[in-house]
């Protein structure tokens, strides 16, 4: 009887400090901005990928005016085999090297991408092709949405990581092993944010 | 020992003081940008240039807007500068949520004067029947050659032209639909109910369980704490899930009107059904549904 009763007693407790834990110490407000934060990061992944899906389309448009501009050309089509051959997976945030390398070859594809938007100016048979017009629109619109995506990005881990440092949740996110993540750096950002400057 | 305490006490002062200015000179940091105006008629001309012509081309968006539901706007500003004309239009959108909610069918027309820049931004919703190139097209094809030959008026008008033609072709929801999906807001009370009888339910149990196991002092300490743990555990479950909906909306996973109850929907909606707005009145509402932006659609420089 006095066994049983220590039993209840024990368990009672038991239920009790599971229940503070978890309350208090904002584990439920951890899981929802970590989860805001690969929503986020998602859209991020969606709008470079748009961004990759455009490049074959323009190389070779690119090709039928100014097939000799070949170092240009194979600069572009190195980045984006080097980007999209980039393994992405959820561990790629919780990885600061990894995102660092993804960080890296995105930007590089920015700048080949550039360089050959730049160099198409000295083609006028090329600007006046409807098909390369339209193109050159998608791309700075890929561009742009890359930007507002990254911008959002970077609240979203912004206030995650407000969370997972401050107190008391700071506790509960080392029990959990919710470390901080890495977010985009703000020289990149800008380079990254001037889309291809192109005048008509 | 005496001049230690009011040494303390002016370091005190002086330090609230430098922490109240900092926080003060925090706002001097952002107005260095250029102001988004509010949103007090979705044709809005800081600069003047329409002149006559505003009235006429707000009737017509308005009109649209009855008709079809889409809400296009355009703004004209002097300039953007720092910022690009990009930067600018995305901050505008996010602020004037042009569009409805859940279809995000908003546009915004933007020039900037001075600039000669000139944008329009696309809501997601409408991204596929009016692409960045197909804007981009607008720009350069119809709006620019006005813009250049000095009919700024002219340009802008024929811009809104185009893209309402372009918008009346697609197969959007009617105005009712939306009404019915903003009705959403009862659904909450069930989960709410559902949830309280099911706290009750653990409360009564523990409590008897508590007394059962500690006499009746500890027992009614005990059950009074727990039920009001587990209150707070379930308070925080639901806070838990609005973050995790909030945060997927306003990162665009979930469209805007993927939750019945809907924020920014009032705006739209108070206008509607008492006649006349705030503003001129066509009959129409406030602009500003709560449409959603991803940065899609196109810019050009003359």
């Amino acid at each position: 009887m006095k066994l049983s009763q220590n039993l209840r007693r024990g368990l009672c407790s038991l239920v009790i400090v599971c229940l503070i834990g978890l309350s208090g110490c904002g584990y439920n407000a951890i899981q929802a901005r970590d989860e805001a934060v690969q929503a986020a990061w998602s859209d991020v992944l969606n709008q470079y990928k748009r961004r990759a899906d455009l490049i074959p389309n323009l190389v070779s448009t690119v090709k039928g005016y100014a097939s000799h501009e070949r170092e240009v050309l194979d600069a572009v089509t190195q980045a984006r085999a080097k980007a999209t051959g980039f393994k992405i997976d959820a561990s790629l945030l919780n990885d600061e090297g990894a995102f660092k390398r993804f960080q890296e070859a995105q930007g590089a594809m920015s700048g080949a991408l550039s360089r050959l938007l730049v160099v198409a100016e000295n083609y006028p048979n090329l600007k006046a092709d409807a098909n390369f017009r339209d193109l050159q629109a998608q791309i700075e619109g890929a561009e742009n949405r890359i930007t507002v995506a990254r911008t959002r990005y970077i609240e979203s881990v912004r206030a995650y990581n407000t969370t997972v440092r401050s107190f008391p949740s700071n506790l509960t996110a080392k029990l959990f092993g919710a470390t901080v993540k890495p977010n985009f750096t703000v020289e990149n950002e800008q380079e990254v944010s001037q889309a291809p400057a192109v005048s008509f | 020992m005496k001049t230690k305490t009011v040494g303390s006490v002016v370091l005190l002062l002086v330090g609230t003081a430098a922490l109240w200015l900092s926080a003060l000179s925090c706002p001097d940091a952002v107005a260095q940008f250029v102001e988004v105006p509010k949103l007090s008629s979705p044709i809005i001309d800081k600069t003047g240039v329409l002149g006559e012509s505003r009235a006429a081309l707000e009737q017509k968006v308005r009109a649209f807007r009855e008709g079809k539901g889409s809400e296009i706007g355009v703004l004209i500003v002097p300039s953007t500068k720092p910022e690009t004309i990009e930067q600018y239009g995305i901050r505008v959108v996010e602020d004037w949520k042009l569009g409805r909610q859940g279809i995000d069918d908003g546009v915004l027309l933007l020039v900037a004067l001075e600039d000669r820049a000139v944008r329009i931004e696309v809501g997601r919703g409408l991204e596929g029947d009016l692409p960045d190139a197909k804007a981009s097209r607008i720009i350069r094809e119809i709006i620019i050659p006005k813009f250049r030959s000095g009919d700024m008026s002219g340009g802008i008008a024929a811009g809104v032209d185009s893209i309402i033609s372009i918008i009346s072709g697609m197969d959007l929801p009617k105005m009712q639909s939306t009404r019915t999906a903003r009705s959403g807001h009862t659904s909450m009370v069930l989960p709410m109910l559902f949830i309280i009888v099911v706290w009750l339910f653990i409360v009564v149990w523990l409590s008897i369980f508590f007394l059962s196991a500690f006499g009746r002092l500890w027992g009614v300490v005990l059950g009074g704490i727990s039920g009001f743990l587990i209150g707070l555990v379930m308070l925080s479950l639901i806070g838990g899930i609005i973050g995790l909906v909030v945060g997927l909306i306003a990162s665009g996973v979930l469209p805007r009107g993927a939750i019945g109850s809907g924020r920014g929907a009032p705006r739209y909606r108070s206008g509607r059904g008492f006649g006349g707005s705030s503003f001129g009145g066509f009959g129409g509402g406030s602009f500003g549904g709560g449409g959603g932006f991803g940065g899609g659609g196109a810019s050009g420089r003359w």
